[in-house]
């Protein structure tokens, strides 16, 4: 799976290292001084990942966890997130990491107990102030959640600090099914593994080299019979001329999986581009049905439908989920901006 | 045609024999051409290899539609061994102590390696590891080559052969290469015959452009421009769904439209419209709802505009009064137009 793996000299006797080598036997290994003096110094081509992906591990420096811009997640509440990863080992087509980084190659931080003393850091210094509101944190900013769990080793840290964090929220997000790792801590209702899911034909055609729905509504239902919180994404929603009955076809699968009571909360985003991330993906995937669409710039330069068709979108699938019994104060509309409707929370 | 660039004759000569390449009167000397070929002879370094593939780039851009680069390497890494060849995937750059940020990548799929090119000598270990993290051979003029190709918009492909192996042994390496140079020639010019059918562009499926379009060159039709603009873009989309322009020229609809008693430019819009539905159902949608809530207004005669990304949700109104009759037409006309219905189909209120 990796070609290289890159590792920071002080890093060469880890436990948790030594433990990926093993898994790894194969790939060439090469001492470097810090992730930095390679990686992204040099523009290494997207695509190059599905020929030649490398590993880094490395020490995270600098500032652990950021403040996420004012409207991130569901309203009203402070958002951080925190970096233990960069990219990912999936491929879907409107990804913001395609040329994010200036390389593919995945990076590993394993300086779990420093990102975790910070999280803990952070979340006292607010809640000194402001004692009974609840903060997120969220994983994953650059990374799927669960992906590399197995060589990442983090989720115990995690579930260690946030036991004794219960006015904290962490966020998991993945797409992933890897969920040996979660499954082998005790649930917490303050860590919420959240699911971005699509239609079936609209994973095969976009979410490259992930689980297939079937796959992650399995894992989904594992885990909630199994007592862990989950959240839901339908983002991004794409629209094709299925997408009415898809999205019919998708919300009952998923409350077959997940019944509509135990939704933590299910967000809703319709596809959206910076001006660079669409140029990636006219250039990597000029053949990709997401192009057959028109798109705009929006109020916000991001590159969209029109809006009145994503408002429709969103309305469509919102109406589709409460049909079904999803609470509607658990659904929020990410990345719109619509003062006149009270549902329509910032995502950003 | 191709560009076929080496640094030096001796990495070439097997392919002056094999082409029957004649000079070029150019502004330097080096330039060959023959049947299927130029070939450039780039001189040593990437400022040499920048200037003359630029130049001749620049002269020829018409004619030349493919770069290739060709020569010897040094091996960076222990599994590229003495007289390997060796594809490249993407080049690099390394130059005064730092990694060029640029790189050119070739869409050969038999490529999996990449390629530093270096602007001085690598003549020491420590540098040879270091040039290793990114790339796993070096030479000195690639990335100028694939640099000038990408300046024109040309593809590139590079095959390399492995001159030197970077090892402590005390060698002269450049009379090593000098003497080995016809084998190494001869190896790239078996290994160039042998690419040359599978490294044959092939075409995508996409839209045809210009005289290329069935609907575009039919008489029945008149596009404008801008038209013709809109044709393209709306059948690449419809190729990305599935149908090709064929197909469609084959519809009952378009054909039905071909036939109409009309002149071919209100032929050609009638077109577009029906493609447009067929691309973008929904906005078509948005455009008739958007219509039929501002019909009262353009019924009393008043010129109505609105946001055509269909973003914001103003209204533009121009109209002209000349009586009492008409004054009153415009006052009932707005009596009856509700801003609110309208704004509500900027908020996805409409049926579908």
């Amino acid at each position: 799976m990796f070609e290289v793996i890159y590792i920071e000299k002080q890093l060469l006797d880890h436990p948790r290292v030594l433990a990926i080598l093993a898994k790894y036997p194969n790939s060439e290994v090469k001492k470097i001084e810090k992730i930095e003096d390679v990686f992204g110094r040099v523009k290494k081509p997207y695509l190059q990942k599905r020929t030649n992906l490398n590993l880094f591990l490395g020490e995270k420096k600098g500032q652990l966890v950021k403040l996420a811009p004012p409207a991130y997640g569901l309203s009203g509440e402070p958002h951080y997130y925190f970096v233990h990863a960069y990219n990912c080992i999936y491929e879907c087509n409107y990804c913001y990491l395609q040329g994010y980084f200036h390389s593919p190659d995945i990076v590993l931080y394993l300086n779990h107990e420093e990102i975790a003393l910070e999280i803990s850091r952070v979340a006292s210094l607010f809640h000194s102030q402001k004692p009974s509101q609840k903060i997120w944190f969220h994983a994953g900013e650059y990374s799927d959640s669960l992906a590399l769990t197995s060589l990442s080793g983090e989720l115990s840290h995690y579930f260690k600090l946030f036991k004794e964090l219960p006015n904290c929220n962490l966020e998991l997000r993945t797409k992933s099914i890897n969920i040996k790792e979660l499954l082998k801590e005790a649930p917490l209702e303050n860590i919420i593994t959240s699911f971005s899911l699509s239609p079936a034909h609209r994973i095969k055609l976009n979410d490259l080299k992930t689980p297939p729905l079937k796959s992650r509504l399995e894992a989904i239902k594992q885990l909630h019979l199994s007592g862990f919180p989950i959240g839901i994404h339908f983002d991004p929603i794409i629209y094709d001329d299925q997408f009415i009955e898809s999205y019919e076809e998708l919300a009952d699968q998923l409350i077959e999986a997940l019944p509509a009571e135990s939704i933590c909360y299910i967000s809703l985003g319709v596809v959206r581009f910076t001006k660079e991330v669409f140029q990636k993906v006219q250039k990597h995937y000029p053949d990709s049905d997401i192009l057959a669409q028109e798109f705009i710039r929006s109020f916000d330069n991001k590159i969209r439908y029109n809006r009145p068709m994503r408002l429709w979108m969103l309305g469509k699938i919102k109406q589709q989920l409460i049909d079904r019994g999803v609470p509607e104060e658990r659904i929020y509309l990410c990345m719109e901006d619509s003062a006149d409707d009270p549902m329509v929370k910032s995502h950003d | 045609m191709k560009l076929l660039t080496f640094a030096h004759r001796g990495e070439a000569q097997a392919f002056l024999s094999e082409f029957s390449f004649k000079p070029v009167d150019f502004f330097f000397d080096g330039l060959l051409i023959s049947n299927d070929y130029f070939l450039l002879i780039t001189g040593e370094g990437p400022h040499s290899a920048s200037e003359k593939t630029i130049s001749v780039l620049a002269h020829y851009s018409t004619q030349i539609t493919h770069v290739f680069n060709l020569g010897v390497a040094g091996s960076l890494v222990p599994q590229l061994k003495l007289h390997d060849l060796v594809w490249i995937r993407t080049s690099y750059a390394h130059h005064a102590e730092k990694c060029e940020f640029k790189s050119f990548s070739s869409k050969n799929p038999k490529a999996i390696n990449d390629c530093m090119t270096a602007f001085s000598r690598v003549i020491d270990l420590e540098e040879k590891t270091k040039l290793s993290h990114f790339a796993n051979i070096v030479d000195r003029e690639l990335w100028a080559v694939a640099s000038a190709a990408h300046l024109f918009k040309k593809s590139f492909n590079a095959l390399k052969i492995i001159s030197d192996e970077l090892t402590n042994e005390k060698l002269d390496i450049c009379q090593f290469v000098k003497d080995e140079a016809p084998l190494f020639s001869k190896k790239l010019l078996d290994e160039f015959i042998l690419s040359e059918k599978d490294l044959t562009p092939k075409k995508a499926l996409k839209a045809k452009e210009g005289n290329d379009s069935i609907l575009l060159s039919d008489p029945l039709f008149y596009f404008t421009v801008s038209q013709s603009r809109k044709l393209h873009s709306t059948l690449e989309g419809l190729a990305l769904k599935g149908f090709s322009e064929a197909a469609l020229n084959n519809e009952t609809e378009v054909s039905a439209i071909k036939v109409m008693d009309k002149l071919p430019k209100e032929r050609a819009r009638l077109l577009l419209l029906h493609l447009s539905e067929k691309l973008n159902p929904i906005s078509v949608k948005i455009r008739k709802s958007l219509e039929a809530a501002i019909a009262p207004l353009e019924a009393a005669k008043i010129q109505v505009s609105y946001d055509s990304t269909f973003e914001e949700d103003w209204l533009n109104i121009n109209l002209k009064i000349q009586s009492s009759r008409d004054l009153e037409k415009v006052k009932n006309a707005l009596k009856i137009f509700s801003y609110e219905d309208y704004k509500k189909i900027f908020d996805g209120n409409f049926d579908v």
